[in-house]
């Protein structure tokens, strides 16, 4: 149920209910371990990070020097190497896993083991296609008041194997795009391409079970959204890949919990709600808080292409093929947009020109 | 007129400011006297004149010399203090008025003198309070040896002078009733003094008199129809049976306060009225139901004639779900539970439905902004058979058509409720009525999500006065509640729905031996049987459909309640109930690893119960004991303990509990819950009752509470006792009210500083909340204030306040944030309900205009002006937490009515 919507309507019905922003500071401390990784099947390195919560509004610590292994089926063990702050990879070259294989989590720092729930990597659960349309949905505005956005939204359509009713799968959608400065604009430099990237929104967090209905072929099912504004995504090439996780009951659990205390609405709906348990824990002092998930998943990958010319039927203020910096020759300069001199002044994130372009 | 009108040798009629009229067979002492004579006199020969013309009693200082000449008088038709004092012009004396129909002549300064030092504050009382006025049957100078007089009298509508049948007169102090025949008569012989007579009766204004009794005598008594057409609904009783009941932790309201409370969008609420009163309060302005003394929702017995309703509420809980128009009277017992009640371990809510007129024709009804209502009554066989039947219904469609947004437009939102009843007179002695109630909700938004719940009861009972004082009732029950909850957001729609019935039967023999002694007895059995929950999913052609069994119960109970007078000043309520339960079959009952947490991972088999089969036993005996002793006439200290058992329990793990939550009943894993609850209270009311005051401390052992493991999954679970665990509980507070209940302003302000507290004694890590630390309950907020003012501008017209403030409710709050996959940004949740969300504060304001009620106008109508939430302060119903896409985390503050909120209703009556 898209619970956003039930702030409106009760408070319509209600004749006027409100928003509004509330100054909230919390001077309770959190000295939580945050675990954040796994193991996939997916032939790239599999990276853990480390860090840990201080407090409200204080951004995690990385953890350093952790030694982090991975056990598989309890007996081989692989360590990760620490690279970054708090990152500790183990690389595609040195492991493969295995389906079918059990994983689990350990680590230690300092005097303290930690271990995680031993997970079986499951094989895939391979989607027949990923398919999109513009639609509108009501968000919350950082004023608190509703707002109609227009945004693409993602389905995808899968068939689930037959006569396995405990199923259970996680999406992450990954969203790039490019963005080509316009000739002439720089005369020291040529026109060139960025490239940008970045996952979709937690509360856009998608998981799905078929425990409850049992369904053979799942349908439509939207699992990703994102707002066309602004639109300067869309003018070139953008790209939405889809990584259909197959993961456990567990992790379904986790990630329904977690999805859950994303998406308070404030109304008497709500779930109260608390810290979500991961699956890692700290052998020698079970209270002491962990956060995150090791999460052991199979993965498919979906991707979508699409270019201004593909929302024509769908949304014509992008269907036209203009230029978006309005530097045509002959015709009327827009306004001043300094990433069609310069894109890296987008305030998106950078990625590099990914190898499945 | 018969013969017994003849009798009456004066009438006289008070017209009393704002509220009751009154009219009695004796003269008062604002009569008018006329005294004549020409020559000097002495004050003996002129007083002993003045009291062979006229009714009265004048009492001499000792030291005053009744051979003092008083001078010639001409007085004529002077008011009867004005014309003495006139008399009295150079004697050197004056004459007070000490009480209607006594006045006192004495030294000015030895009326002022200490021994008359209350004079005063009498007289003023007096004054002030028009409507405190005595009766006198009799004359002094003839008091009846026997020490009892013959009381005959007749009740009469004031409004249109005719007589007013089967109407309770109640003698508080003697504990003695009398209820009048078909033609409004009456006839009791009582001791002589002074008695205290009240009468509650549908429709009229209440009234209560202290009424002097020296001889035989006649009087006619008037009662005022209701100056406004809304009903009348009692909460308790008189200031004085509250001092002197010796039920410790009741509490009370007039029939004023309630229809004057300001109202949300015109809706008189007997449910919101109560949050006014010490020691009631609610998670906020939506949600179902109400705690009291620091209990949960479903802690509360709420009683509608014998029918016990799970959800008392409408539109999430913003209205009560009991037609105000049919009720008769409400109790409030939320202290001492008297042994006929059982089954919650927090209060009991008992509504009395009103009988049916059985004389006359009358229609009602109420015109709001979003809500209508209309109630018809009268008789279908005079004196023998009569019904009514109400009902309110919503309208508040065109509401969302206004709205622009095209989702809104096409949602729909309303409910309705309907009761009635048929009452039927066997014989004299004995009476048969059939009651019902129905009610519908429904939430619609766009096409995509929405919620309904219905509920049906029928109850048919049965009376029967039997000799020695003894009256058995025995009633017959049926209720149903269902609700739904459906969403076609997703590619697979869901309906899901559940509900429980039950079936109950209670019989009553009430006894009274003596005068001051009543004993209830009986037993009352109740089959409780939850609809299994059922779910259906469709996608395409798919569709889905399951269940899931709920359990079923037996609950039966015996008790025995006395409640008598030791000596004048200790009155006991003394009670047993003996419960006892079962849980039976249909039921798949797991068993699970014994040392290892309750989970659906631990479950080493199942054993499947027959139809009908025992499969779990529970019993508990419930003492219950409140003991008043009367300090004096003005004071009182109550003390109370009871223990109690609950068998069925809310299942509801949201921030407030919502009318599709579901009920379970007690089973092999969840235990009945117990509560042991202590109260002792000091009671006093001043100025003759003008004032009202107590202080009641209170303190509340529970066990067995049902809570939720963190994200518990309440639906659709096979196996819900693994989401279940048991917790104790303890709640304490003080509670203070005081109560100004007559002259003009009247109000009150209630003050409760509470809490409210839980702790879990679980070794299992899942079953530990905040490391095993006493915490805040969902619904403890230490300090709440109401304040109720109601001012009387004319005898149409009225003015109302309410002020009502609490602390903020207890929520769990972020404490900080973490990545998790690809750069998502996740909040961590502190301890259960570690902060406190903002203090709740409102004002309410309403003024009334009435028409018709005064004069005696058959068709009546008053106008209700009324704003909820005057300055339009956006209380916190909830703070939630929210991140948008490239945004910080932002908090938000849900006010659910954060506006001011103004309405206008028209009652009409004809």
């Amino acid at each position: 149920m898209n619970k956003a919507v039930q702030i409106l309507f009760i408070g319509i019905l209600f004749l006027e209910s409100c928003l509004e922003q509330f100054p909230y500071e919390s001077n309770l401390k959190s000295e939580s371990f945050v675990v954040n990784g796994g193991i996939n099947n997916l032939k790239e390195d599999q990276v853990i990070h480390l860090s840990q919560t201080l407090a409200y509004g204080v951004p995690p610590t990385p953890i350093t020097s952790a030694h982090v292994t991975v056990l598989e089926n309890g007996n081989k063990e692989y360590q990760f190497n620490e690279g970054a702050l708090g990152e500790y990879t183990l690389s595609k070259d040195d492991y493969k896993p295995m389906i079918g294989a059990t994983y689990a989590l350990k680590i230690k720092l300092n005097d303290q083991t930690y271990m995680s729930e031993a997970e079986v990597l499951l094989p895939p659960v391979d989607p027949d296609s990923l398919t999109w349309n513009v639609g509108t949905e009501t968000i919350l505005s950082t004023t608190g008041l509703p707002r109609v956005i227009d945004k693409v939204l993602l389905q995808v359509h899968t068939p689930l194997p037959n006569g396995d009713k405990n199923l259970y799968l996680k999406w992450d959608v990954q969203t790039a795009f490019q963005f080509t400065t316009e000739p002439g604009c720089n005369p020291f430099k040529t026109t060139y391409t960025c490239y940008f990237g970045k996952g979709l929104h937690p509360s856009d967090l998608m998981i799905y079970s078929n425990a409850d209905n049992g369904l053979k072929y799942l349908k439509n099912k939207q699992i990703g959204s994102e707002s066309i504004d602004p639109d300067y995504q869309f003018v070139e090439t953008h790209y939405y890949s889809v990584f259909q996780h197959r993961i456990s009951a567990k992790a379904y659990d986790y990630y329904q919990r977690l999805r859950l205390v994303s998406v308070q609405n404030g109304t008497i709906f709500d779930p109260i709600p608390a810290s979500v348990q991961s699956n890692v824990y700290n052998l020698q002092d079970a209270n002491s808080p962990v956060l995150g998930y090791f999460l052991v998943s199979s993965v498919s990958i979906l991707r979508q292409r699409l270019v201004s010319s593909d929302f024509i039927g769908k949304y014509p203020l992008l269907s036209k093929d203009y230029n978006y910096c309005g530097w045509v020759v002959g015709g009327t300069a827009g306004p001043y947009f300094s990433p069609c001199c310069n894109c890296y002044d987008l305030p998106e994130p950078v990625i590099q020109k990914p190898d499945w372009w | 007129m018969n013969k017994f009108l003849t009798n009456i040798s004066l009438v006289l009629t008070f017209l009393l400011p704002g509220c009751q009229h009154f009219l009695f067979g004796q003269q008062s002492a604002q009569f008018n006297i006329t005294i004549h004579h020409r020559d000097s006199s002495t004050l003996k020969d002129v007083l002993d004149k003045l009291s062979g013309l006229y009714p009265v009693k004048i009492y001499t200082d000792p030291a005053l010399d009744p051979l003092r000449k008083v001078g010639p008088a001409e007085i004529t038709n002077l008011p009867a203090l004005e014309g003495l004092n006139k008399l009295l012009d150079g004697t050197g004396y004056i004459a007070i008025e000490y009480l209607p129909y006594i006045f006192l002549i004495g030294d000015e300064s030895k009326l002022n003198n200490a021994v008359f030092s209350d004079y005063y504050i009498k007289k003023r009382a007096l004054q002030e309070n028009t409507d405190e006025v005595n009766i006198v049957i009799g004359r002094s100078d003839s008091i009846n040896r026997s020490g009892k007089a013959l009381v005959r009298g007749m009740l009469m509508n004031g409004n249109t002078d005719s007589a007013v049948a089967n109407i309770i007169l109640k003698f508080i102090d003697l504990d003695t009733l009398v209820k009048t025949n078909r033609y409004g008569l009456f006839e009791l012989n009582i001791p002589v003094g002074i008695h205290t007579l009240t009468i509650e009766a549908d429709d009229f204004q209440p009234m209560q008199r202290s009424i002097k009794v020296y001889s035989d005598g006649n009087i006619i008594i008037k009662l005022f129809e209701n100056s406004l057409m809304l009903p009348e609904v009692v909460i308790g009783g008189s200031a004085q049976q509250r001092l002197e009941n010796a039920q410790a932790g009741q509490s009370m309201m007039t029939v004023k306060e309630i229809k004057r409370l300001p109202t949300l969008l015109g809706e008189v609420d007997v449910l919101k009225a109560l949050l006014t009163l010490p020691g009631v309060s609610n998670t906020g302005e939506v949600g179902s139901g109400y705690n009291v003394r620091g209990g949960n929702i479903d802690q509360n017995l709420i009683l509608q004639d014998g029918v016990f309703y799970l959800n008392p509420s409408h539109v999430l809980g913003l209205f009560s779900a009991f037609n105000p128009d049919a009720i008769k009277n409400v109790t409030l017992f939320k202290g001492n539970v008297p042994a006929q009640y059982g089954g919650r371990t927090a209060s009991v809510l008992d509504i009395k439905l009103k009988d049916p007129d059985d004389q006359k024709w009358s229609v009602f009804g109420g015109i709001g902004p979003i809500s209508s209502k209309l109630f018809i009554e009268g008789p279908i066989v005079k004196d023998k058979t009569s019904f009514f039947v109400g009902t309110r219904f919503t309208y508040s469609d065109w509401v969302l058509k206004l709205v622009r947004d095209p989702n809104l437009k096409s949602s729909s939102a309303g409910f309705y409720d309907l009761n009635f009843k048929l009452f039927h007179r066997l014989s004299t002695t004995s009476t048969l009525q059939f009651s019902g109630y129905q009610s519908k909700d429904d939430f619609n938004y766009a096409h995509q999500f929405g919620y309904g719940w219905r509920t049906r009861s029928y109850s048919a009972t049965f009376t029967q006065q039997l000799k020695n004082q003894m009256l058995l009732s025995g009633a017959l029950i049926y209720s149903q509640s269902k609700n739904d909850f459906n969403d076609q957001t997703t590619p697979v729609s869901n309906l899901l729905q559940n509900g429980l019935r039950y079936y109950k039967s209670k019989w009553n023999l009430a006894w009274q031996p003596l005068r001051n002694h009543t004993i209830n007895a009986g037993l009352e059995a109740i089959r409780y049987i939850p609809l299994p929950q059922s779910f259906q999913s469709a996608s395409g052609q798919d569709v889905t459909n399951e269940s899931v069994a709920q359990s079923k119960g037996d609950e039966a109970a015996l008790y025995i309640n006395d409640e008598f007078s030791l000596q004048s000043h200790l009155k006991l309520s003394l009670g047993f109930r003996f419960s006892a339960y079962r849980n039976i079959g249909t039921e798949k009952v797991y068993q699970y690893q014994q040392g290892l947490p309750r989970t659906a991972q631990n479950t080493i088999g199942s054993q499947v119960y027959a139809d009908g089969e025992t499969i779990k036993w529970y019993h508990g005996s419930e003492p219950r004991a409140s003991i008043a002793y009367l300090l004096s006439d003005h004071s009182s200290v109550k003390m109370s303990y009871n223990r109690l058992y609950q068998y069925i329990h809310l299942i509801s793990n949201t921030a407030a509990a919502t009318p599709v939550d579901l009920w379970q009943m007690s089973n092999s894993f969840l235990a009945p819950q117990r509560a042991d609850n202590f109260s002792i209270g000091f009671f006093k009311n001043l100025n003759n009752n003008e004032w009202e005051t107590s202080v009641e401390v209170y303190y509340k052992k529970l066990a067995d509470l049902v809570e939720y493991k963190d994200f518990a999954k309440l639906l659709r679970n096979d196996h819900l006792e693994t989401e279940l665990f048991p917790v104790k509980g303890k709640s304490y507070g003080a509670e203070l009210f005081v109560k100004r209940l007559k002259n003009n302003p009247t109000g009150y302000i209630s003050y409760t500083w509470s809490r409210s507290l839980r702790q879990s004694p679980g070794i299992f890590p899942d079953e530990v909340i905040n490391h095993g630390n006493w915490y805040a309950s969902n619904f403890d907020k230490p300090h709440n204030l109401n304040i109720v003012f109601d001012l009387q501008l004319r005898k149409t017209m009225f003015f109302s306040a309410n002020f009502v403030y609490s602390t903020g409710r207890p929520q769990t709050t972020p404490i900080s944030e973490f990545y998790l996959g690809d750069g998502g940004i996740f909040l961590n949740y502190s301890q259960r309900n570690s902060i406190r969300i903002p203090d709740y504060h409102r004002l309410d304001l309403s003024y009334t205009i009435t028409r018709g009620a005064i004069r005696k106008q058959k068709n009546k109508g008053s106008l209700t002006l009324a704003v909820y939430n005057f300055y339009a302060r956006k209380n916190a119903f909830s703070v939630f937490y929210r991140r948008s896409p490239n945004e910080p985390l932002v908090a938000y503050k849900l006010a659910v009515l954060g506006t001011a909120l103004p309405s206008i209703t028209y009652n009409f009556q004809f």
